[in-house]
């Protein structure tokens, strides 16, 4: 259970990695968003869903469910045969003259059929149509077809609902850009930020792999993963500061890395707690919401990967390479700290890459877990708790604001 | 530090109650005697004419039923057409019993009277406190969005236009109606080169709009003749920017959705140089310029009209009414079982006109199915379209000048007609007018339908009849809409979504197993991980539960199906601030310290990090709920005020039960945190 306590990974360190696995993953996912193309429902495209049950005669009931299982085994099971049944629709739909349909079976004895109707009058005629055809030529081996719900949407809408999702995300990061910039720092924020769209760009690509439907609650979906996602990385950067007011004299790279192995079981249990109501919502909430519930879980993982692998190393990154540019590579930080004997680090590398971080030259805190290579690095217990009382009263004055 | 603790018992086991009183109502007002039953009866015609009325009316048959049936309790109009009626039954068997004496009561006044199936009979309590409160039986108290209780949200969209009507002489044809009559155009006086065929002038027209900027992507022959000759063109979202009519070959109506008087005047000095300069040497005149536009007021215009057409129907009980922006006007019908009727009734313009028709023609030769469509000049003895006879008729009187009065009766064999009177000020204007065109035909026109055509024989003193071949439905719909008044601009409609109650009750049952299981599971995992403080947030997880219904219930929030998914991911994200606390809380112990500094510790350390990581949430939250549809606003309400609760429940309950924990013999054991001995 405390695995993360005892080891002592350098997730800060191998930040090359995680950049390529999520560049890999985005591109896949842009890959699949440009070539597949994105499953637009009708809130954004306008027309019309049609939802019919077949064989329970609509009633939902239990008992009539059975009934009419009974009467005809083949009655309300058509996910079992969701290929044939589709097929078999489309004919009957081709065959009306319908065109750009598309047909879903979802769950046990739901039918949806969408079409590009986007007005009511048509609608209405098409939908008795779809439905007197159905019951015609398929009503015999699946028994009653029933329309459950319609639903139609205008041209208008669509184009409303596209501008205000592209607002909503606007607003929403610029917001959190604000928040944190005023909370921690200003690199802080657009760590944040990049994880944000990083989790965004995941949904966008896993949606269109999954060749799931985008409708008004994917809006919901990513604004939902914008607040939770930022709010795992808010919680990494806190602890990061927290360590950096403990060990002042430690440099950047390995506070983040402790920081991070301290707060990985509370980021993945999190994560993972959220995720168990959303399988459970996906396997067993009914096939309506499976879009919006697949988005979220797509979104929760990729929050919990970004705020761990990418929020966190982007502001090592980021902070070497503005050393660097500031000629400022051995600060006397480091060098304090080399003679703490604590883990040595960019001190000795190749100057062309501000990025490779690995580890160079022995390994002083081999052995020892994250946590004791940091606390070996400030001087004394003794010195820690004077720090401590001395940070305290500093952050309640200054209002815990602090750069790092 | 007892003492403290016996507070906080108190605290959280009052805010149980009171979070559960709220949440599931169980206690409410007693009903007089042990059970009412209530019926309902809907009759085809209004039973009063104005909707102040309906409280006189409904004292009137509370007086009159009174005598018939023993123990009633109330009766009324809920609307015109919708009576209820409830007794004070003890048993089933007398519920049955009042129904049937009510219902033959109400059948000796209102012959056509239907009854609803259904029959609400009030919830039974499960024991009586005093006389005034009961107590029955707890269930969630929220109000539940249409996705789920089944219904149709429908919103309206107005949409401006402008018609302009162009008219050649009558010898000088613009068009060239292949009516399959080649010899009876009369062509003579054109050059025959200029005369088009309907769609090569309809399509001309249309190019000539698009270049003032009148969006034409897909143009296409709607109906060509004989029926009707009309070129409709759409832009890229397939919706109609402009049309144009050929209604006679002399005659071309044009439409557009001119937004403002500029463009109404831009798109007619287009229509007209096109024609100019296409029949040089022929004067085309404008005739009958209309424009209506959509503005400020014009949504409130519609919702009162709109409104006023549902409170008439029997169908509809609970309608949510409201504007959006200057255009749009939301409908939302609760458990409307036919909603198509419903929502056909709601975009009907109905614009009622009294138009005398031309002397040159005469309708069709009277067979009762007539439908008018085809008229005849009598001097030339040629066939002509209603709509060349409408566009040339004049339109005297409308729909505004009627009383909202009118009613189904019947007619003079029978069947059924729609009675109408002119308003006071009206009827003097419309005696001489009947008076000056004796023996000619007036036209009763609903949205440009001819419904019928007498010829007027005498004056007429400012009542008459509508008739029509009308079924039942019909008839009291047209008097419906007669009555609730013509809508001032064509709507159109954006939006629909219809959801059956039991698509909806399927939903409901679905997140319920899915929000069961799913609080299993969390509960399951925060033992396991956390062992007794996770059995503690459990606790405080339970509260969070009950408490965000409460808070739902105040707020008066709609849960719809995404707000159901969202209450249960909450119960996932309601534990992260007590899984970062007691993550924190692991960390103190392993660092040696005891479990009581370790908690204070843990608590305030955690502190920062869980308002930080909450105001994003939060953030999210309220940027959706401004920003998102009516469905995913449910979703956003509970995010939000899931955050609030959450933070008083995992951060302050779980503290204060995890500290009473740790003051026990019991809590100072490491195990009891999941945490080992040290070495």
């Amino acid at each position: 259970m405390d695995f993360w306590r005892r080891t002592n990974w350098k997730i800060a360190s191998m930040v090359r990695v995680w950049y390529l696995i999520s560049a890999v993953m985005i591109i896949g996912g842009l890959g699949a968003w440009q070539f597949m193309g994105l499953n637009m429902g009708i809130d954004f495209t306008g027309g019309s869903l049609y939802k019919l049950s077949v064989g329970a005669g609509g009633a939902g009931a239990e008992q009539t469910m059975q009934a009419a299982t009974e009467a005809n085994p083949q009655a309300g099971r058509l996910s079992r045969q969701a290929a044939e049944v589709t097929a078999q629709v489309r004919s009957v739909i081709e065959g009306l003259g319908v065109e750009h349909s598309s047909i879903q079976v979802a769950g046990g004895d739901l039918l949806l059929i969408r079409t590009a109707t986007n007005n009511q009058d048509e609608a209405t005629k098409e939908a008795a149509h779809i439905h007197s055809a159905l019951q015609e030529k398929m009503g015999s081996t699946w028994g009653t077809f029933t329309i459950v719900g319609n639903e139609l949407v205008g041209p208008v809408v669509g184009e409303q609902l596209k501008r205000n999702a592209f607002w909503a995300l606007v607003l929403g990061n610029l917001m959190i850009l604000i928040y944190l910039t005023v909370r921690y720092e200003f690199r802080v924020a657009v760590a944040s930020i990049v994880a944000l769209v990083h989790d965004v760009l995941l949904m966008i690509g896993g949606m269109a792999l999954a060749r799931a439907e985008l409708n008004s609650e994917f809006i919901a979906a990513m604004l939902t993963i914008v607040g939770f996602s930022v709010s795992d990385s808010v919680v990494i950067f806190d602890r990061i500061r927290e360590n950096k007011r403990l060990h002042r004299s430690t440099d950047l790279e390995t506070i983040t890395n402790a920081s991070l192995l301290q707060t990985m079981h509370r980021s993945i249990n999190t994560v993972l707690v959220v995720l168990l109501t959303l399988f459970s919502l996906f396997f067993l909430g009914g096939p309506t919401i499976h879009p919006f519930i697949l988005a979220l879980i797509i979104g929760m993982t990729s929050g919990m990967y970004s705020s761990i692998f990418i929020a966190g190393p982007l502001v090592v990154s980021w902070d070497k390479w503005s050393r660097k540019r500031r000629g400022q590579v051995a600060a006397t930080g480091r060098q304090r700290l080399s003679v703490a004997g604590a883990a040595p680090t960019s001190s000795v590398r190749s100057p062309e890459s501000p990025m490779s971080v690995e580890p160079t030259g022995a390994e002083p805190g081999e052995g020892l877990s994250a946590e004791q290579a940091m606390h070996r690095a400030a001087n004394t217990a003794q010195e820690e708790k004077r720090e401590e009382r001395r940070e305290r009263r500093k952050a309640k004055g200054k209002g815990g604001k602090k750069r790092f | 530090m007892q003492g403290r603790f016996k507070l906080w018992i108190a605290a959280i086991i009052a805010l149980f109650v009171v979070g559960f009183l709220v949440a599931f109502a169980p206690i409410r007002p007693a009903p007089r005697g042990f059970q009412e039953a209530a019926f309902r009866y809907t009759l085809p015609q209004p039973a009063v004419e104005k909707a102040d009325q309906l409280d006189s009316a409904s004292s009137e048959l509370m007086a009159f039923l009174k005598e018939k049936v023993s123990d009633l309790r109330s009766a009324k109009f809920a609307t015109p057409t919708v009576i209820e009626v409830s007794t004070f039954a003890t048993t089933e068997e007398i519920a049955n019993q009042d129904r049937q004496t009510v219902t033959q009561a109400l059948r000796t006044k209102y012959p056509d009277l239907r009854e609803e199936t259904e029959v609400r009979t009030a919830d039974k309590p499960i024991w009586t406190l005093g006389s005034t409160l009961a107590v029955y039986s707890p269930r969630p108290q929220i109000r539940l969005g249409l996705d789920l209780q089944g219904g149709a949200q429908v919103v309206l969209l107005a949409r401006p236009e402008t018609t302009v009507s162009f008219v050649s002489p009558e010898d000088k044809p613009m068009v060239k109606l292949a009516t399959g009559e080649e010899d009876a155009a009369p062509a003579e006086g054109a050059a025959p080169s200029n005369v088009q065929t309907p769609e090569e002038l309809g399509r001309n027209l249309i190019r000539a709009l698009a270049q003032q900027g009148v969006a034409a992507d897909i143009v296409e022959v709607e109906s060509a003749p004989p029926a009707r000759s009309l070129v409709v063109a759409r832009d890229a979202k397939r919706q109609i920017t402009s049309s144009v009519e050929c209604v006679a070959a002399y005659r071309v109506v044009v439409k557009t959705r001119a937004k403002t008087q500029l463009e109404a005047d831009r798109d007619r000095n287009a229509a007209e140089r096109y024609l100019e300069g296409a029949f040089p040497g022929i004067e085309i005149k404008e005739d009958k310029v209309h424009s209506v536009f959509v503005g400020k007021g014009t949504a409130d215009k519609v919702k009162d009209i709109v409104e006023r057409r549902l409170y008439a129907m029997s169908a509809v009980r609970e309608p949510i009414i409201q504007t959006q922006g200057d255009d749009r006007v939301i409908v939302e019908l609760p458990g409307v079982k036919d909603p198509a009727a419903v929502v056909e009734i709601l975009h009907e313009t109905a614009q009622l006109q009294f138009c005398l028709v031309p002397q040159k023609y005469q309708p069709p030769a009277g067979s009762e199915e007539n439908d008018y469509s085809i008229w005849t000049n009598q001097y030339t003895k040629q066939e002509a379209l209603w709509a060349q006879v409408y566009a040339e008729s004049d339109i005297e009187f409308t729909g505004a000048d009627l009383k909202p009065n009118s009613k189904v009766q019947p007619g003079q064999a029978m069947e059924l007609v729609v009675g109408f009177e002119l308003r006071n000020e009206q009827k003097e204007a419309f005696r001489r007018f009947t008076a000056h065109n004796v023996d000619r035909y007036m036209a009763i026109v609903l949205d440009g339908k001819c419904q019928m055509a007498p010829v007027i024989r005498s004056e007429i003193p400012g009542t008459g009849i509508i008739e029509g071949n009308f079924s039942p439905e019909e008839a009291s719909k047209l008097a419906l809409l007669l009555n609730a008044g013509a809508l001032p601009v064509p709507l159109e409609i954006a939006e629909n979504r219809t959801v059956s109650a039991t698509l909806g009750a399927d939903s409901i049952h679905q997140s319920l197993i899915a929000g069961i299981i799913g609080f299993a599971l969390v509960v399951a995992f925060m033992i396991l991980a956390y062992r007794v403080p996770g059995a503690l947030a459990n606790i405080a997880l339970i509260l969070y539960l009950v408490l965000l219904m409460a808070m739902l219930r105040m707020a008066n929030a709609t849960l719809t199906l995404p707000g159901i998914a969202g209450f249960i991911m909450s119960l996932g994200m309601a534990v992260d601030a007590n899984i970062l606390i007691f993550e924190r809380l692991k960390e103190e112990l392993y660092s040696g310290k005891t479990a009581r500094a370790s908690i204070a510790a843990g608590f305030d350390r955690a502190w920062t990090a869980i308002v930080d990581a909450n105001v994003t949430t939060l953030i999210g939250g309220s940027v959706l709920y401004f920003l998102g549809t009516s469905a995913v606003k449910s979703f956003a309400v509970i995010l939000v005020l899931g955050v609030v609760v959450h933070l008083f429940t995992a951060v302050t309950v779980s503290r204060w039960l995890v500290t009473m924990f740790a003051h026990t013999r019991l809590g100072q054991k490491l195990a009891m945190y999941g945490v080992p001995k040290p070495e």
